[in-house]
């Protein structure tokens, strides 16, 4: 999150300043991948620079505020995802869920981050195990930051469906073994 | 019934516990989970941990993919002279730039001016408008070859983003922006009172020789066929340093207010 800079920010990254883009990325960027180690596994840093690519040529036309920058963002990971995963798949894809089904999780990658920050690998791998739609909007809640409304729109579902999503997925979170080496 | 002090799970809430909007608003930390909530709190606090070195490690990489961007959009005219100095030494380092953007499968950066001048070979060319929305490859080899460094298209480029952003900026923008906008333009055009005349001039930028244009930054992907990847030849395109200029300096490209008009 950016706060009360964003709109600057904003507007000097439109003016072409490489310190504001950097700014926005380095605040993005992390978020993308976290998400995307979930909806696309194999190819998270792949798609996270398509989505930078598209978003750049994109950004001059952006109106909007923080969350709706977020919004854009993700929105635009999502679409990337769901793409990738048709070019792997070469089968017509309606679901980030078949997507999911249609890939395996490389491993090796999880245990090269988890050296990094344990923390974030272990709650990925717990977010993986989840039904992909409750994964989807546990992610899109909590690490994209989008409110319920908006990830309603995104995944194409009511506010409620949502919510119940996000409620079942934190429940079968909370019912699983407490993670072993996790400080906080 | 016994309460153990160690791992018990206890109960953990039914769905529509305000307990669960509470762990994905971010306003319930692990220590101040309930017992039944403490993993699922845990997972919370591991997403949106610190960043990891690896996912900042394509900084350089997405620095590269924006000054390209810049360089088809305004820019304050105080970065002219620069890029004019970069497009004369690539014309002479071509087969550098080739390379360049073989690596770089993103392209950029002065990979990106190179496109713009005619500079690249026909398939490179056709890579970086794949990706960058640079002019398509010319289909004769003459009309490659006639584009200038120096010429039009560098101020055409500029005079084109700035007039579009003011223009837009003051239909939908705030009046800061509009006020700095405007001031750039002013600075382009040589002052404010020939802005009129300076944007009533300018062509359409990205026009190559054969008249198609290039695509605008509209945030929509530019016409790729779905079945080909977007200019990913290797399928890595992130972990390759760029050429440009590490982000750790400073740069002369302005940020802020120009210091003297030429």
């Amino acid at each position: 999150m950016i706060g009360e800079e964003f709109a600057a920010v904003l507007a000097a990254a439109q003016e072409g300043s490489e310190a504001a883009f950097s700014v926005l990325w380095r605040d993005g960027n992390p978020a993308l991948l976290r998400y995307l180690r979930v909806a696309a596994p194999d190819a998270a840093d792949d798609v996270a620079a398509e989505t930078w690519v598209q978003v750049i040529r994109g950004l001059p036309g952006f109106r909007g505020d923080e969350s709706a920058w977020r919004a854009w963002l993700f929105t635009t990971a999502r679409r990337r995802a769901i793409d990738e995963g048709r070019r792997r798949s070469r089968h017509p894809v309606a679901s980030l869920a078949e997507v999911r089904r249609a890939r395996e999780p490389r491993t090796e990658d999880a245990a090269e981050r988890a050296m990094e920050n344990l923390g974030t690998a272990a709650a990925i791998a717990a977010i993986v195990a989840l039904p992909p739609l409750q994964a989807e909007v546990i992610l899109l809640r909590v690490v994209a930051g989008l409110d319920t409304e908006m990830v309603a729109r995104m995944v194409g579902r009511t506010p409620g469906a949502v919510r119940v999503a996000a409620h079942r997925g934190l429940r079968q979170l909370a019912q699983a073994l407490p993670m072993k080496g996790v400080t906080l | 019934m016994p309460v153990f002090p160690w791992s018990a799970p206890g109960d953990v809430p039914a769905v529509g516990d305000p307990a669960f909007d509470a762990l994905l608003a971010g306003n319930l930390p692990p220590q101040d989970a309930a017992a039944g909530l403490r993993t699922a709190a845990e997972v919370i606090a591991g997403l949106t941990g610190a960043p990891a070195i690896s996912e900042l490690a394509g900084q350089a990489s997405a620095l590269s993919v924006f000054r390209g961007a810049a360089g088809m959009s305004g820019e304050p005219t105080r970065s002219r002279p620069r890029r004019h100095r970069l497009l004369t030494s690539l014309l002479s380092a071509k087969l550098a730039a080739a390379v360049a953007i073989a690596a770089v499968t993103l392209g950029g950066g002065a990979v990106a001016a190179a496109a713009y001048t005619g500079a690249l070979p026909a398939s490179m060319q056709q890579l970086a408008h794949n990706t960058i929305g640079a002019p398509p490859a010319p289909h004769s080899a003459s009309s490659a070859l006639s584009a200038t460094p120096a010429g039009p298209d560098a101020s055409g480029h500029a005079a084109y983003g700035l007039c579009t952003a003011y223009a837009h900026l003051k239909a939908h923008g705030s009046a800061k922006q509009k006020a700095v906008a405007f001031r750039d333009l002013a600075i382009a055009a040589g002052g404010a009172a020939n802005v009129t005349a300076y944007c009533a001039g300018v062509a359409h930028p990205g026009t190559s020789p054969s008249g198609q244009p290039a695509s605008h930054p509209t945030g929509k992907p530019s016409s790729m066929p779905s079945q080909a990847p977007t200019g990913h030849p290797s399928g890595r395109a992130s972990t390759v340093p760029s050429q440009a200029p590490t982000t750790g300096q400073p740069t002369s490209h302005p940020t802020g207010k120009p210091t003297s008009i030429p």
